[in-house]
């Protein structure tokens, strides 16, 4: 019994050491041939770096005007997950407290987008924004996500409002509150922490987003971070250590986030599961 | 003002939602609505005009578009051992993790980051991988099954689109199990091995009905994802060799924009994708909500 | 709707009724939008668009230019703006701004042209957009501009729809293969003309280690230029009705096979480099600028790339023959990116000025070369290329032809197709089967 029992976790222990290399191998060897020079990354993909080559990252830093993109990245995930929280939280609020058909129906309306895929609606809504005046700007492309995006947050919203006592508001109401001052001053507070797994799931979309920021933004100016990427990969002839130095770059700030907040990220993408 | 509102429900309520339903509307209610419009045309989203062709692009599509006969049967081949393969993997590595005593967390940590990158920048990562450092490994050092036409040949292409495609999702489904692992109660467990049974057993009869739900909560989320996928094709393998590897997104996208530019027809074929995730996704719903067990 | 039982049933039915008509108006407004948008194009209204088709000329005048996919000359078209918009001032008076989007997507122009929102000066591709935006309405006759008067004729016939030149054209190629010049004289190799001196040549090479061709397969264009230089070549020759029989669905490419195409095909294909459908653009053409390989099959768009990845190579460019009549070997004269006039804008006059000014005689010369681009007219002083000559030489002396547009779906099967083909995946007769229904199918909605 002990001996099989120790085989098993021996087992156990290889397969999670395999696993480990294969989830690691791709970002160590991206990290690793970006500080070499493209002599030595010809003569070993595998080898650690002899000296770190910073250089390319300096001349992605300072030619490529990353920052620039990490700007455009910025404002447009936080204009949209801004968005998205509050048009979601009012309404996803609102459609769980009112009783009733009509109710109903729109929150239904709402839900019954949730399996449509981008590409059903993609070419019209190229038009639609067109015709908005959207395509090119970094600050109008937001609106874009806030319609897309509110459809799953309401349906959370809507969800977790429901764990929210209805006393809370009479009694808010009793001392003359009125709705909009009860919904941010009580309600809103008490829904951070779906709020929480909101803005985790949403950020990660947004930021990393590909297919909208390709159609929409069409100025290189206003190019956020992964479509930054995509124009290198065109540019740079077969520099794969400058490719790679801004893939690098390109998810950092996304990284940083998760290893400083990974507990947080991870518990709300679970709860989102579970109360979904 | 104050007294209105709380009189007439109806008018707080369009208040309230008026922000999320007037973006909505603009921006996925009204583009699905054009779309399924465009969809009866042969719009070719450049000219000003077009003609009215009724449900023919749908009929072209199944009757005369082999390509796009091709494409639905290799994404539904994707799909099925995708669903499979990340799931199981996800419980697995959730299984794995639970286990330890230590490190616990670093390994979950580990796992679930390749979320935390684009689908596209991870992509390119692999593609690299594929091209330049498998193949140097497989030349100088012992590991010479390495030597593969990873993207080269349709075959291996499949292979490399499941690598990528796994190593991108099983992170997150691990997340979801692991929480519904810790949700299995000790006392259960720990009656089975009592009673002598094997961990195997245990598993199969104790904790996986237990999880039942989130099994369901997984595979909903992976056969849903798995029929749209599009980046990971189109920074691989871009359809290629020739069409081999063109899964319906990827089709989709070529007909509207890189061959006639025919929006409508692209539309229709972009409607019947979402007809088939909503039929499929349905029947596994009500399949598996009947499998549920109650704690 | 249900009627309801609760209290204020009638009117939550009539709210629903409201909002739904609401919905319902508001889409039947946008799809009728889309189809009944005038000509007149919203998107100039930041022009002092007013008084622009009157007899009085606008002082001011703010020019919207789309120039897709040449980002890289953002500085020099905003130095040669800058000269226009002072020229312009100083001849008529006029003061000209302008906002230059550079966009490296194609469908954004598209959907501007579409929704009618279209900039006042947009660049496209001659060959591929051309026919279709004449179709569509969207470019202009300027047949009777002083540019046109200074254009080479075969550069000018090129620019030429249904009679009317529709564009300035900017870049042009002579272009059928590079070579690697120092591997030609090691080896003391020469141009070959027919093709069993390019088997000959292939010999050698193989002989001294070196590998005849570099494949960079992964991006199907290259397989599809291959295909279609050999086709088209042996359709100018030996076929010549081919195109008009094929542009009316009553030819195949069957009959240029058996005349041949695949001979150079399957030449090229069997003697290239490893893992090409695994070498994309850039590796192929950096690995070809190292000496990887003594050929490479792609047009001379690409020399700039390969001078920057190995500035000391020396590149040369030859004509692809396809068999054993030399007058076959032809190099494929083509223009891309030609720069138009939108026929409804309201700044048409400034814009054409525009065009005119990009074959100015004082300055055109030196903005054509910052832009590395080749000559195009006759009063251009450019300093060609040594593979540019080389493409002249093959033009002046009959060895070329012009390239003709294929229709767009057929386009992409042919480079798909090509690489299937390469792949083992189709035989020579399934190859033409897709690229005959997708021709077909093409000329089907362009109906």
């Amino acid at each position: 019994m002990r001996s099989s029992r120790l085989a098993v976790s021996l087992l156990a222990a290889l397969l999670l050491l395999a696993a480990a290399i294969f989830f690691l191998f791709p970002v160590l060897l991206a990290l690793m041939n970006s500080l070499k020079t493209e002599g030595e990354m010809f003569k070993s993909v595998v080898q650690w770096p002899k000296t770190l080559h910073w250089e390319n990252y300096r001349y992605v830093l300072t030619e490529v005007h990353i920052l620039n993109n990490l700007y455009n990245t910025f404002v447009i995930t936080l204009l949209s997950v801004g968005g998205i929280i509050v048009c979601s939280s009012l309404a996803g609020y609102k459609l769980s407290r009112t009783p009733g058909k009509f109710s109903a129906f729109i929150f239904f309306l709402f839900l019954s987008s949730m399996l449509i895929p981008f590409y059903s609606i993609m070419f019209t809504l190229i038009q639609m924004a067109s015709r908005l005046h959207i395509q090119g700007s970094v600050y109008r492309l937001p609106l874009i996500y806030i319609g897309l995006g509110v459809n799953f947050a309401i349906f959370l919203y809507h969800g977790f409002v429901k764990s929210i006592p209805r006393e809370l508001e009479e009694s808010a109401q009793m001392d003359g509150c009125g709705q909009l001052q009860t919904f941010i001053r009580i309600i809103f507070p008490l829904l951070v922490p779906i709020t929480v797994t909101i803005a985790i799931l949403d950020i990660l979309w947004v930021w990393n987003d590909f297919m909208l920021p390709l159609i929409m933004l069409t100025n290189y100016k206003s190019y956020t971070l992964v479509l930054l990427a995509s124009t290198f990969f065109s540019q740079y002839s077969n520099e794969w250590s400058y490719i790679l130095s801004i893939l690098v770059l390109t998810s950092l700030p996304v990284i940083l986030i998760y290893l400083l907040f990974q507990k947080y990220i991870v518990q709300g993408i679970a709860d989102g599961a579970i109360k979904g | 003002m104050h007294r209105t509102l709380r009189s007439k429900p109806w008018l707080s309520l369009l208040a309230f939602t008026a922000p999320a339903l007037l973006l909505y509307t603009v921006f996925l209610l009204i583009p699905t609505i054009g779309g399924i419009y465009y969809s009866f045309t042969d719009w070719n989203g450049l000219f000003r005009h077009y003609n009215f062709v009724g449900f023919s692009n749908y009929v072209e599509a199944f009757a005369s578009d082999s390509r796009f006969i091709y494409s639905l049967f290799y994404t539904l081949k994707y799909v099925v051992v995708i669903v499979v393969l990340q799931n199981a993997v996800g419980l697995s590595l959730a299984v794995l993790v639970e286990s330890r005593m230590r490190a616990k967390s670093l390994f979950r940590t580990l796992f679930f980051m390749p979320n935390m990158f684009s689908v596209y920048i991870s992509t390119l990562m692999w593609s690299f991988i594929f091209s330049t450092v498998l193949p140097q490994l497989a030349e100088k050092t012992i590991l010479h099954f390495l030597d593969q036409p990873w993207l080269g040949s349709s075959s291996m292409a499949f292979v490399s689109i499941l690598l990528v495609s796994v190593w991108q999702g099983a992170g997150y489904l691990m997340v979801i199990y692991i929480a519904a692992l810790q949700g299995v109660p000790r006392d259960l467990q720990e009656a089975a091995i009592i009673d002598g049974a094997t961990p195997m057993r245990k598993f199969v009869h104790v904790v996986l009905p237990m999880i039942m739900p989130a099994i369901t909560v997984c595979v909903f989320l992976t056969l849903n994802g798995s029929f749209k996928i599009f980046e990971v094709v189109y920074a691989l393998t871009g359809g290629g060799p020739g069409y081999s590897t063109e899964v319906i997104a990827f089709n989709i996208y070529q007909e509207g924009f890189a061959r006639d530019l025919r929006y409508g027809y692209a539309t229709a074929k972009s409607m019947i994708l979402f007809l088939i995730i909503l039929v499929i996704t349905v029947v596994q719903v009500s399949v598996l909500k009947k499998r549920e067990v109650e704690a | 709707m249900k009627r309801f039982e609760h209290k204020g049933g009638t009117a939550v039915k009539r709210r629903t009724m409201v909002l739904l008509a609401f919905l319902l108006i508001a889409a039947a407004v946008s799809a009728c939008g889309s189809k009944n948008e005038n000509a007149g194009p919203s998107g100039s209204a930041n022009a002092s668009a007013s008084g622009s088709a009157q007899a009085e000329p606008p002082k001011h005048v703010e020019l919207n230019l789309m120039l897709t996919g040449l980002g890289r000359f953002k500085e020099q078209f905003d130095q040669y703006l800058k000269q226009f918009a002072a020229k312009e001032k100083a001849d008529k008076g006029i003061d000209v701004t302008y906002n230059l989007e550079l966009p490296s997507d194609g469908n954004l122009l598209k959907t501007r042209l579409a929704s009618g929102n279209a900039p006042d000066i947009f660049s496209f591709h001659a060959i591929f957009d051309g026919p279709t935006f004449e179709r569509g309405g969207y470019l202009p006759d300027l047949s009777n501009e002083p540019f046109v008067g200074k254009l080479i004729d075969t550069i000018r016939s090129v620019v030429t729809i249904n009679g009317k030149v529709v564009g300035v054209p900017m870049e042009s190629f002579s272009w059928s293969y590079l070579y690697n010049k120092d591997i030609f004289d090691k080896y003391g190799l020469k141009v070959p003309t027919t093709l069993s001196e390019m088997k000959q040549v292939v010999e050698t090479l193989k002989k001294n280690n070196v590998t005849p061709f570099m494949l960079a397969y992964k991006d199907e264009s290259f397989p599809g230029w291959l295909s279609q230089l050999s086709f088209e070549a042996i359709a100018a020759k030996q076929v010549p009705d081919w195109w008009d029989r094929m542009n009316k669905g009553e030819a195949s490419l069957a009959e240029l096979k058996d005349k041949g195409m695949f001979d150079i095909i399957d030449l090229v294909n069997a003697n290239g480099t490893k893992r090409p459908l695994e070498t994309g653009t850039e590796d192929g053409l950096a690995k070809f600028a190292n000496g990887e390989a003594a050929m490479l099959v792609t047009g001379t768009w690409y020399a700039d790339s390969i001078l920057k990845a190995n500035p000391n190579f020396k590149l040369g460019l030859g004509a692809l023959p396809v068999n054993d009549d030399p007058n076959s070997t032809m190099v494929n004269l083509a223009v891309s990116t030609t720069i138009t006039v939108y026929p409804d804008s309201p700044n048409k006059a400034v814009a054409v000025d525009f065009l005119n000014y990009l074959l100015d005689d004082r300055d055109s010369s030196a903005f054509f070369e910052q832009l590395k681009f080749n000559k195009v007219a006759k009063n251009q002083q450019i300093e060609a290329f040594p593979w540019t000559e080389q493409g002249n030489q093959y033009v002046e002396s009959g060895h070329s032809y012009l390239d003709q547009p294929i229709p767009q779906s057929a386009n992409e099967a042919l480079g798909k197709m090509s690489q299937a083909y390469f792949a083992g995946q189709v035989t020579q007769d399934e190859m033409i089967k897709e690229i005959d229904k997708a021709w077909k199918q093409s000329l089907q909605v362009q109906k």
